[in-house]
């Protein structure tokens, strides 16, 4: 894999193909990477981490990430503003008062206890090591130490520590990601294993933010000190140990939960008059069903993308099973199994879980729309064109006596409607066997379900009859695995992809391909390509826009 | 279907029959009536006060607009709560919100107070190209930068559930490409507005020493930082660097003494569900007035939801969202009248926000009195994403420099840059233009 993913630079491509690739990545150079400033989510899990504390409450000091391209850690859309700083100023404060209340736990770092300039040397040093994640220069661990003001008694030790954390914690090396090249770059390297020229540091960080959410630990700073964190073999080797350390689960699932458009699926809400199973515990319990049934695939199933949408089992409790109108049985209403779908159930996979369904559909009725727009954006990476402007738009209203499809009909009669709605209406109406709170039902209006519909404009058009159908062809698209490493590209690097990056994407996309259809394999992937190991050339000044 | 303005003490029985959950530590009382002083000592010169409130997804105009003449109309149906201080409004019809870029919310949005345009961006909205922030900065930062005086807070964005770091969630901009998020935690504003002047005086000097030497400490490091990145990175540092000076320059005022005010309790948490949002506005409000009184701040604002505001009124017995209401046609009746009475409601806080600064003696009058309120909305129709006939209803005085208990009309599209430069006019800001220069050709006649 890491020979095919180096080709990029390494092996030029074969004659007949150069011509379409050489402009994309023969040239070794890769897109404009902005700084990247800490998430609110990464800013949350360094400080458990690091220090291990948990219970701070920080969501409630610092502020909601601008979320771009589905994403809330896009460098380019990330602001900054007078609340971020001030923010800022608070959480350290927040966190330093928090860790001095556990002197045990500082005392790990400097490996020390005494009350004297040496141990406070040592302590803050190695502090700010793990925050600035690099080694500090001897400048800023003398100026950290300044903050002691030559008080090394109890007190003064105590005083200063509190100042030298936060300053750490707000000091713009902890704060960004500025990516800049290492202090030390005589880093070990040999020849002729494919050097990879980012700093050892830089790709720690790239490495733990991709996979944890979080700063680099421990063992990848050994890894430094040893030089053995240069080639895209250590790369490789780290990034499979990392993605099986319970961090992972945290980082890959923030990832998957955003793609599935689930963040803020506490907000969803239905009209409980008409679905009377529907309430907060039914919604939280709906929205761990996706969190365990995704760590499961992807980490006890084989990690395939068909699994994750024909797993013929899910997480369910008691409540859930009543819920899905399946058999109880007498577990506490609460506690979460896997449940194996028998055949003929209805259920199979991610498009058929009730977080997905019922967040893609109004309070009281199903949503074609919002589905098939869905399936466009994420499966299919288009964006459907925009609506006429100046017209009234409106859901067709309820009407007992009519089925949703029947509603919906004037979408495609009319023709100014059916421009777009031909694009999404027919996908979402093979969701119809699926209410609004997600729900099986095989009628509606007297009338059974019609769940048929057609995909257009893709690699794979043609009829689908309801679900199970529409799962199939999204399965075996390459357009949709195609987009599906494009999405985990931006993540991975904060960014949106150029034409620069679409040689890299191809090698992504084709190595994913061969493997089946690995997701752990395609985060494995990442750090082989040349954005991940280069270092990142600096972008032009009008990219601050998000 | 009209509702008439709430008394304070019908207010008081409202918020009452309300209190759930954690908010139930609050017993009987809104939050503010613990105050035992309502008493403002006026600064050295009187201040003016500038205040902006949101309301989204447009209005139902044949049930906003008055009618009458300038200073003899009637109000209507939705600003009927407003009718004990009719003669302290200015209703103004016939203007077009300007705005540009991204979808009818969005440019909506992000130009009602900047009357700019949306930049290119990546926040993809509906039925256009995605969009950034605003071209900015909006007008209460530009007034801000003249009358914030010495106080504390340039300026106090505040918000109730305003959802996503997004341009349909931000409306006051610092400048080009610099969005201002409001805060939404009431305790949490109550304790960055006056924690600190509660503490006792050793706390607070111990607090202000270690302050000032951890943000030395971190200005130095960006400050050091400005010749090893790129130019973009460069732009975000000088923000960055531009902010911590506000936080530094902040610590040193809030060692001024609060003694001008008396501080109530801290507020109740407030939880952020949907039907938490009312009471979490009328801490919001407590706290915007709180905030001028005690010399905090001259210019505030406050934004109920975003644009697209999804919240549903169930306390109003609505159960569908508002931006679903929005979208129905002319027609539906049902949904025209509940959108009649969500804009009434918002009616009603507005008349709460008068009532409140109309509480606060100082020594001319009242706090109301120095002020210059604007209440405004990012549509002016909701089902078609119009901004024409935007709604914009203003209140106060501002010491006298606005006359009120009018009903100015303008023709049908007169652009609301005009609105906006004639604020700054009534506050003694002379600038020439407001927003985009093409937007904008010159005050509101007769306005000032």
């Amino acid at each position: 894999m890491a020979s095919l993913i180096a080709g990029c630079t390494s092996d030029p491509p074969a004659e007949s193909t150069r011509a379409v690739t050489d402009w994309a990545c023969t040239d070794g150079k890769v897109s404009e990477a902005p700084s990247r400033r800490l998430t609110r989510f990464e800013y949350t899990n360094i400080v458990s981490d690091v220090f291990g504390l948990d219970d701070l409450d920080l969501e409630r000091v610092l502020p909601r990430d601008e979320v771009a391209l589905g994403l809330d850690n896009q460098a380019g859309a990330l602001s900054v503003t007078d609340l971020h700083v001030d923010a800022y100023f608070k959480a350290a404060d927040r966190v330093a008062a928090a860790l001095l209340e556990k002197p045990d736990r500082l005392h790990q770092f400097g490996g020390c206890s005494e009350p004297d300039r040496e141990c406070a040397k040592r302590t803050v040093e190695a502090l700010a090591r793990r925050l600035l994640r690099r080694s500090p220069s001897q400048r800023e661990a003398d100026k950290l130490l300044t903050l002691f003001e030559n008080d090394f008694a109890a007190d003064g030790v105590q005083e200063g520590m509190h100042r030298a954390i936060a300053a750490l914690l707000q000091s713009p090396d902890f704060l960004y990601r500025f990516e800049r090249a290492s202090v030390d770059d005589d880093a070990n390297v040999d020849d002729d294993v494919a050097p990879v020229t980012s700093s050892p540091e830089v790709l720690a960080s790239r490495l733990s933010f991709l996979y944890w959410g979080s700063a680099p630990d421990a063992e990848l700073f050994d890894a430094i000190e040893r030089g053995q964190l240069s080639t895209r073999a250590d790369l490789e080797r780290e990034a499979r140990r990392m993605l099986e350390d319970e961090r992972a689960e945290r980082g890959v699932l923030h990832f998957f939960e955003q793609w599935l458009e689930l963040t803020d699926f506490d907000q969803v809400e239905k009209d409980r008059r008409l679905f009377t199973s529907w309430d907060d515990e039914v919604r939280e319990q709906l929205h761990q069903e996706t969190r365990l049934f995704l760590r499961s695939a992807l980490w006890e199933d084989d990690a395939r993308f068909a699994t994750l949408l024909g797993a013929r089992y899910s997480y369910l409790t008691p409540r859930l099973m009543d819920f899905y109108g399946l058999p109880i049985d007498s577990r506490p209403a609460d506690e979460f199994e896997r449940v194996d779908f028998a055949k003929g159930e209805p259920r199979f996979g991610l498009l058929t879980q009730a977080s997905l369904l019922s967040r893609l559909a109004k309070v009281d009725q199903t949503s074609p729309i919002h589905r098939g727009k869905f399936v466009r954006e994420r499966f299919f990476c288009t964006t459907p064109p925009p609506p006429p402007a100046n017209i009234v738009v409106t859901a067709p209203q309820i009407d007992p006596r009519k089925t949703t499809r029947e509603r919906f009909e004037e979408h495609r009669a009319n023709p100014v409607c059916a421009q777009c709605h031909e694009l999404l209406d027919p996908i979402g109406l093979a969701f119809e066997h699926y209410d609004a709170v997600g729900q099986y039902r095989a009628d509606e209006a007297n009338q059974p379900i019609d769940a048929t519909g057609y995909l257009v404009d893709t690699d794979v058009d043609g009829p689908i009859d309801g679900l199970p159908d529409l799962a199939n062809k999204l399965a075996e698209s390459p357009e949709v695995r195609r987009c599906m490493v494009t999405q985990v590209f931006r993540y991975a690097f904060g960014r949106g992809e150029t034409e620069r990056d679409s040689c890299t994407i191809d090698n992504l996309a084709q190595q994913f391909a061969a493997s089946d259809g690995d997701l752990r394999e395609l985060l494995v992937a990442v750090t082989q390509t040349d954005p991940f190991t280069a270092p990142a050339p600096v972008p032009a000044a009008e990219d601050l826009t998000p | 279907m009209i509702r008439k303005p709430l008394s304070s003490r019908s207010l008081r029985g409202t918020r009452r029959s309300l209190l759930k959950g954690t908010l139930a530590a609050v017993v009987g009382l809104p939050w503010l009536e613990s105050l035992d002083v309502r008493e403002s000592k006026a600064q050295d010169a009187i201040p003016q006060r500038f205040i902006a409130m949101f309301s989204a997804n447009g209005t139902i105009y044949d049930q906003w607009l008055p009618e009458g003449g300038e200073t003899d109309f009637e109000l209507s149906p939705i600003l009927a709560p407003l009718e004990a201080h009719k003669n302290d409004l200015v209703v103004v019809e016939g203007l077009t919100q300007q705005g540009g870029g991204g979808d009818g919310h969005q440019n909506g949005m992000g130009g009602m107070l900047t009357g700019a345009e949306l930049l290119p961006g990546r926040f993809a909205g509906q039925g256009s190209a995605p969009a950034g922030w605003s071209e900015g900065p909006s007008v209460d930062q530009r007034i801000a930068q003249a009358i914030s005086g010495v106080t504390t807070f340039r300026s106090l964005e505040l918000g109730v559930q305003t959802g996503a770091a997004d341009n349909w969630g931000r409306m006051c901009y610092a400048g080009r490409n610099q969005p201002l998020a409001p805060r939404e935690n009431p305790r949490g504003v109550f304790d960055d507005v006056f924690g600190f002047a509660l503490l006792d005086p050793d706390e607070q000097a111990k607090r202000t020493a270690r302050g000032e030497s951890i943000l030395d400490y971190v200005r130095t490091e960006f400050e050091g930082l400005a010749d090893e990145v790129s130019a973009s990175d460069k732009q975000r540092l000088d923000l960055h660097l531009t902010y911590l000076r506000d936080v530094e320059r902040r610590l040193a005022q809030q060692a001024l003494s609060l003694d001008q005010c008396s501080l109530p309790d801290r507020p109740p948490e407030v939880d952020t569900t949907n039907d938490a949002f009312p009471d979490t506005g009328e801490l919001m409000l407590d706290l915007l007035v709180l905030a001028l009184a005690c010399g905090r701040t001259n210019v505030a604002s406050l934004q109920w939801s975003r644009s697209v505001s999804m919240v549903r009124f169930t306390w109003l017995g609505i159960d569908r969202g508002h931006h679903e209401l929005s979208h129905l046609p002319d027609s539906d009746d049902e949904a025209q009248a509940e959108l009649v009475r969500i804009n009434t409601w918002y009616a009603e806080r507005f008349a709460g926000l008068i009532d409140r600064l109309k509480r606060y003696q100082v020594e001319d009058g009242t706090l109301f009195d120095q002020s210059l309120l604007v209440w405004c909305n990012e549509l002016g129709k909701g089902n078609i994403h119009s901004r024409e006939k935007a709604p914009y209803v203003l209140a106060g005085s501002a010491g006298g420099a606005l006359s009120t208990g009018r009903f100015l009309r303008y023709p049908e599209g007169t652009p609301h840059n005009n609105l906006l430069l004639s604020l700054l006019h009534t506050l003694g800001i002379e600038d020439s233009s407001f927003g985009n220069p093409d937007w904008c050709t010159g005050p509101l006649a007769g306005f000032v």
